[in-house]
């Protein structure tokens, strides 16, 4: 299948999967966040943002508004919540670093919610452009 | 179509810049961001690139939060914002970062 | 779909390679057409007589069951391998070679690449 006629058919918007591998407090971090803000403003379908290896950290609670760092932990809830963006954290990622565990599922910052690599290869298998951001 | 090219890395880090120069080609793209974006004020780093023809872009963001300004004269640097960067994607439906 | 998995880094200390390389098999596991390749300092995963210890650094013996995932022996850039005093010949599992000149072309012939 070519994409280029994909996207002719689909009056040229395209439906985008993007993965952060970068903690909130870098670069990379920055960067994810003002592309899915522009895919969203460019008319573009983001379905789902991927949450994997030190992104996994995004989704801890307790950010303080106040201070404009951690103000960028909780920028993807808002988002998110704008915009019907589902985010993921990956489950053993999440897991190996302490961000989340089965016993006590309710440690996640509003909007993200769990799930395996497999629903990572889902989104790739069925959207027309994938990113990964650090 | 080529591959669209995104790297972050500052002109210090030479190995970063030749492994990712050494991979491309002229159909393809190189978008600067974040600290690749110092590169703009060495010429010297983004020559190899313009020789082998590949279409050279920077975040403009990047380069504001940076104080890095836009070379007006010679413009061997596209420009783009973010949703531009978002174009990018469209047309180069490969990307890789470094 | 054709998935290219690009291996740069080197594969001991942190869990990075190991997720990446995760990836790789789920994706294989959903029957997508994927391929290894190994450039850079990404060659040394291939480096005999890595030990594996309990904190989890299996990647090795994860390597020579690519077949079982249905994934073919991973391509490797000669020039890599060159630039690190190693060959063809002296890596843990069978390998295919690509030449770095022809690597653009390589990457043309896929969907998607997978950076580490």
């Amino acid at each position: 299948m070519n994409e280029q006629e994909t996207n002719i058919e689909s009056d040229g918007f395209l439906k985008y999967t993007l993965q952060v591998n970068a903690s909130p407090c870098q670069g990379e971090a920055d960067l994810a966040f003002g592309f899915a803000s522009a895919v969203v403003a460019r008319g573009h379908e983001l379905s789902r943002v991927f949450f994997y290896r030190d992104g996994v950290y995004h989704a801890l609670k307790g950010a303080q508004p106040a201070d404009p760092q951690t103000a960028k932990i909780g920028r993807w809830s808002g988002f998110a919540q704008s915009h019907g963006v589902d985010l993921v954290v990956c489950s053993a990622a999440a897991q190996r670093r302490g961000v989340w565990t089965p016993e006590e599922d309710n440690g996640l910052a509003r909007g993200f919610r769990v799930a395996g690599l497999a629903l990572l290869v889902e989104s790739i298998m069925t959207t027309d452009r994938y990113l990964i951001f650090g | 179509m080529g591959v669209l090219h995104v790297l972050g890395q500052p002109p210090s880090s030479r190995e970063a810049w030749r492994h990712c120069r050494q991979r491309m080609v002229a159909r393809d793209a190189l978008l600067l961001v974040a600290d690749a974006v110092y590169a703009i004020d060495q010429g010297a780093l983004l020559e190899p690139f313009q020789v082998k023809g590949v279409s050279l872009y920077a975040l403009l963001p990047d380069m504001l939060a940076r104080g890095v300004r836009p070379d007006e004269p010679s413009r061997r640097v596209g420009w783009v914002d973010f949703e531009e960067f978002v174009d990018l994607t469209v047309k180069y439906q490969r990307v890789l970062m470094w | 779909m054709r998935y290219l998995c690009i291996f740069r880094k080197t594969p001991v200390g942190g869990s990075g390679a190991r997720e990446s390389f995760d990836l790789m098999l789920t994706l294989a596991a959903f029957d997508q057409e994927v391929t290894a390749l190994l450039i850079d300092d990404g060659v040394f995963h291939l480096l005999p007589g890595q030990q594996c210890s309990e904190e989890g650094h299996p990647l090795p013996a994860l390597w020579q069951s690519l077949e079982m995932y249905g994934i073919d022996s991973p391509w490797v850039e000669r020039e890599s391998l060159l630039a690190r005093g190693m060959n063809q010949s002296c890596l843990s599992i069978p390998v295919r070679v690509v030449s770095r000149d022809f690597l653009p072309d390589f990457f043309a012939g896929f969907d998607r690449l997978i950076g580490d």
